[in-house]
């Protein structure tokens, strides 16, 4: 079995975060694994994205091919959708709903929901508003990360969840704890 | 290729010096390298050069670690191999050359350059990171009759070549970076088989290699079964908000409206984004320390104002000499040293210069009455727009220090004290 994950957002949402926690899942289920990112001046605010191919077998490119990716896993609608040429034709697009507008030239938000609404596979949530709810505003790429769970199949919903508390265990019980209820909260929404 | 001027392919280097390549094409073969790498080196007395292509310095993958060896004895040199006056330097040379067979030799029996043979409709030769590619198309593709030679050290294995030449009419080079080895292969194979790859279009000439591209030369293109997205717009990245760089560009762009050919020379940093939108201020950046180099030639040539930007970081690495030369020559320009305590663009680490940069300004002989440090703080703009547009008007090199702490470490900052 082989997964495809193209993880996205712009600088400062937390993605590689998500990358990490997937990672160390998929480390201990003993899969192979590529991780592929842009940084540098990831944290200014412009869009980066990261490509985590997973696999039982071999990997051997370290990015994705065009219409190679299983999941679209995105912090932000319109920087799911700047990726689509590399989703397969079965492939779930799983983002927050809410736009993070910093530049002038932002999509009309209605003509954006109709495209990405018009997509076979589209599972979106307002995850800024789950997080602050069950757990705290920092946690929303927990929620986005809970909602991506049952796709990534290669690494269980438990393994994920595990996956959390050890790359959270240094920063105390009552941050596992609150990252793991976002997690539950965006693996509850279907 | 992600911000040099060109691609700048590192193999030239290896060629040019006469010494071995590694160049890896996955994460274990990286660190496996490193340590064939040095034993060469001890082994032949002579550099080793590991090429990593950016696709591999921005990649991740777990490796199998090894047994750490012991640290080498210090044995410093007691011979005169280190002092290149020409009558050692030739002999060194003849020495080099001498060994160059050596190279050679371990190129032909290396296990990182191997063959894999599944037919011979299509020779394909795949350096470094191009073999992943390569085997990726083949698994994705099911394709059948390549004779696949896979090449990770270098000088180029001749011989090897010339089997694939003899029972291939084509052969593709699959290579990141600039067209190094095709050209070789086009010389070592001369009429005996046709050679293409980004030379002759079948690979861009341009970019990166991906799966996308490797595929397509290999005759089987990938496919966007959803298309392409309407609603995108670019997002460039940005100076974060409530950067002090933004207070000074704000203030600089200002003050340089009022003159007419007014230029600022950037240098590199997060300040370089004063080339985008919203502040569109800068007319080059090139390489650390340009910033006053270009300044001090445009204010020679006789541009007026001629102003340069330069972070703290850049400053120390290389724009002191630039500001020396430009006191040796009372050139007329404006120096603005943006300091934010830190060595921001890379994530923060200190900055060689921190508390001394009026010292060192004095010291390569800047007037002291033309060095001046101001806050970055919206509030303070137009102070800042006053002294900038005294120093412009001053005729000779005045430097201002703008210096307020980058958000990003003042956030950890404040992070970290509140924990204790």
């Amino acid at each position: 079995m082989k997964k495809d994950l193209i993880l996205c957002g712009v600088g400062g949402q937390g993605i590689l975060s998500i990358a990490t926690i997937i990672g160390e899942a998929a480390t201990k289920a003993g899969l192979h694994l590529k991780q592929a990112e842009v940084h540098g001046m990831s944290q200014r605010g412009g869009d980066v994205q990261s490509n985590l191919r997973l696999s039982t077998d071999e990997i051997y490119s370290d990015l994705i091919s065009k219409g190679g990716a299983d999941v679209i896993i995105s912090m932000e609608p319109m920087e799911s959708l700047r990726y689509l040429p590399y989703l397969g034709k079965d492939g779930w697009i799983v983002t927050s709903s809410k736009p993070f507008v910093n530049i002038p030239n932002y999509p009309d938000n209605e003509a954006l929901q109709a495209e990405l609404k018009a997509l076979p596979h589209v599972s979106q949530l307002d995850i800024d508003a789950i997080a602050k709810k069950v757990a705290n505003p920092k946690a929303a790429n927990m929620v986005l990360l809970g909602m991506a769970a049952p796709y990534i199949e290669i690494v269980s919903v438990e393994q994920l969840r595990e996956a959390i508390r050890t790359v959270f265990a240094r920063k105390g019980d009552a941050i596992v704890e609150s990252n793991l209820k976002a997690f539950d909260a965006g693996v509850a929404h279907k | 290729m992600h911000s040099s001027q060109n691609e700048q392919d590192s193999r030239f280097y290896g060629k040019f010096a006469l010494i071995p390549i590694l160049e890896p094409s996955n994460q274990q073969e990286a660190y496996d390298m490193m340590k064939v790498a040095f034993e060469m080196s001890e082994k032949l007395q002579e550099p080793v050069l590991l090429r990593v292509v950016t696709r591999l310095a921005h990649s991740r993958a777990a490796v199998e670690v090894g047994a750490q060896g012991d640290e080498n004895a210090f044995n410093p040199s007691t011979g005169r191999g280190w002092v290149l006056l020409p009558g050692i330097a030739k002999k060194q040379y003849a020495a080099l050359l001498e060994k160059q067979p050596l190279m050679l030799e371990a190129a032909e029996n290396s296990p990182y350059n191997r063959n894999e043979k599944s037919g011979t409709k299509l020779g394909v030769v795949a350096c470094g990171i191009g073999y992943n590619y390569v085997k990726e198309a083949i698994a994705n593709f099911k394709i059948d009759g390549i004779n696949l030679l896979k090449i990770s050290q270098y000088p180029l294995p001749e011989s090897k070549i010339l089997d694939l030449a003899a029972e291939c009419e084509e052969i593709l080079v699959v290579e990141d970076g600039q067209p190094v080895v095709e050209t070789d292969v086009k010389t070592i194979v001369g009429d005996k088989a046709t050679v293409i790859g980004r030379l002759t279009g079948q690979l861009p000439r341009t970019g990166e290699l991906d799966p996308d591209s490797v595929s397509k030369a290999l005759g089987y293109e990938t496919q966007s079964p959803l298309g392409t997205a309407k609603n995108l717009a670019g997002r460039p990245p940005q100076l974060c908000q409530g950067c002090g760089h933004r207070d000074v560009y704000t203030a600089l762009k200002e003050v340089a409206a009022e003159y007419e050919g007014a230029r600022i020379f950037g240098d590199i940093g997060c300040y370089t984004l004063g080339a985008l939108p919203p502040f569109q201020a800068l007319a080059s950046c090139v390489d650390m320390g340009a910033s006053i180099t270009m300044a001090k030639g445009a204010a020679d040539a006789g541009l007026f104002p001629s102003i340069a930007v330069i972070g703290d970081s850049t400053f120390t690495h290389s724009g002191m000499t630039g500001l020396l030369d430009a006191v040796n020559d009372n050139s007329n320009i404006t120096v603005i040293i943006s300091d934010n305590l830190t060595t921001a663009m890379t994530g923060g680490q200190d900055s060689a210069g921190t508390n001394k940069f009026e010292a060192i300004c004095l010291g390569l002989g800047v007037s002291p009455d033309h060095v001046k440090v101001v806050t970055p703080t919206p509030p303070n703009i137009p102070e800042i727009k006053r002294i900038i547009k005294e120093e412009i008007e001053y005729n000779g090199v005045s430097v201002i220090i703008p210096r307020r702490e980058c958000m990003q470490t003042l956030m950890r900052h404040r992070k970290q004290a509140k924990k204790q």
